[in-house]
């Protein structure tokens, strides 16, 4: 049987606000423990989602479900209007050529260049010759604005140089959705603030954005919607106007990143006396 | 995608009509390097029947013209539909190519 996967022209061809990606209902346990409780998000083309909440909350082992790297116990995913796990193989290959991923730090190759690191993926998927791939990934380089370092190791990097290297690897491809896990994570402020204007350019350029952060003001600035995970369910959902002007406790200690309110801090399991005198 | 190309008067005019993506762009890439190998010193690339080109497709072109240039060659764009001005625009690229409104146009090397 012949699989039709939507090429990325016919997919240029959706009207501008056209779903591309669809949960409903996701589920998932590890352990017995509940992660997610039924989560439903949607996003559509050229559209930013920034899934927000605190470490723990469950929102990367959304973000894994959503792009087709772990299974949901229940619910669906699709991407493209595509069931991601019910599909063959094959065809989840071409879709995954549909989206990018920017790993936590840029995830490179410490053993490749900067520009075999952008490269990657066009030599891994795609049968383009050398010569245009080398253009392409200068181009995508000029595009995070490191043309210039493609032959730089990248232990040579700062962080914030290493996490534009790898937008410039997940938009290698072109991709129509491209997903972030804790892009500005040990960043410093200003390269924090490079990363978050790098995210709003790619995304003015049509390019669909899940971005999962737990750094509000990055956040609140990329985001044409928000959704808060805590304890594994969606527990506000907005504009970024709608939630800075929320009153709901959760989510204003959450945006005003105070020590105080309902979220509980995780303490002392035991008794530090007890724990040091009692033969442990 | 479809490629035809024709002489004009010592011209290749290279007609494409289809989508130029990471899937198609081999086949182009294969057909102009024929031309620069060819040392053809004038490419018009008919973009009237392209409705969308990806970085692939731009990168292909961009290596037409390196190859074309050492022997004084050129490569002239003609009718590029808006979505391939679009990314024309957004790779900082409209510089390199000479853009006409037609193959008319670009074989009388009007602007």
């Amino acid at each position: 049987m012949t699989v039709k996967v939507p090429s990325p022209a016919e997919q240029e061809k959706l009207p501008a606000g056209a779903e591309i990606l669809r949960a409903e209902g996701i589920r998932k346990s590890y352990d017995g423990h509940r992660v997610l409780s039924g989560i439903d998000l949607s996003l559509r083309k050229g559209e930013t989602l920034v899934i927000m909440g605190r470490s723990g909350s469950g929102k990367t082992t959304c973000l894994r479900i959503l792009m087709g790297q772990e299974r949901p116990d229940e619910g669906s995913v699709h991407l493209f209007g595509r069931p991601v796990g019910r599909i063959p193989a094959k065809e989840m290959n071409a879709l995954r050529r549909r989206f990018g991923v920017v790993f936590q730090s840029g995830a490179l190759l410490n053993s490749l260049t900067v520009a075999d690191n952008v490269a990657l993926p066009l030599r891994e998927l795609t049968k383009l010759d050398e010569k245009v791939i080398r253009i392409i990934v200068k181009m995508k380089l000029d595009q995070v604005g490191l043309l210039g370092f493609e032959h730089l190791m990248p232990a040579q990097l700062s962080g914030g140089m290493k996490q534009r290297v790898g937008i410039a690897r997940a938009l290698a491809l072109d991709p129509e959705l491209l997903f972030y896990d804790e892009p500005t994570s040990g960043l410093d402020p200003v390269m924090t603030a490079v990363i978050t204007k790098l995210i709003r350019d790619i995304s003015r350029l049509g390019v669909g954005s899940v971005v999962v952060t737990h750094d509000m003001k990055s956040a609140l600035a990329v985001a044409d919607r928000l959704v808060m995970l805590y304890m594994g369910e969606i527990v506000a959902e907005g504009t970024p106007d709608e939630i800075r002007a929320t009153q709901d406790p959760l989510v204003r200690q959450f945006v005003d990143g105070r020590a105080e309110g309902p979220i509980p801090l995780q303490t002392a399991r035991v008794d530090l006396l007890e724990d040091l005198l009692g033969g442990g | 995608m479809r490629i035809r190309t024709r002489f004009q008067e010592g011209v290749a005019v290279v007609s494409i009509e289809g989508d130029v993506d990471m899937y198609t762009s081999p086949e182009l890439r294969s057909a102009l390097s024929e031309l620069t190998g060819e040392r053809v010193p004038r490419i018009v690339l008919d973009l009237g029947a392209v409705p969308f080109m990806d970085s692939s497709g731009i990168a292909t072109l961009v290596q037409t013209l390196k190859e074309a240039r050492p022997y004084g060659g050129e490569v002239r764009l003609a009718a590029p539909g808006k979505n391939v001005l679009r990314i024309l625009e957004l790779s900082n690229l409209m510089a390199l190519f000479p853009i006409h409104g037609s193959v008319e146009e670009a074989l009388r090397g009007e602007a």
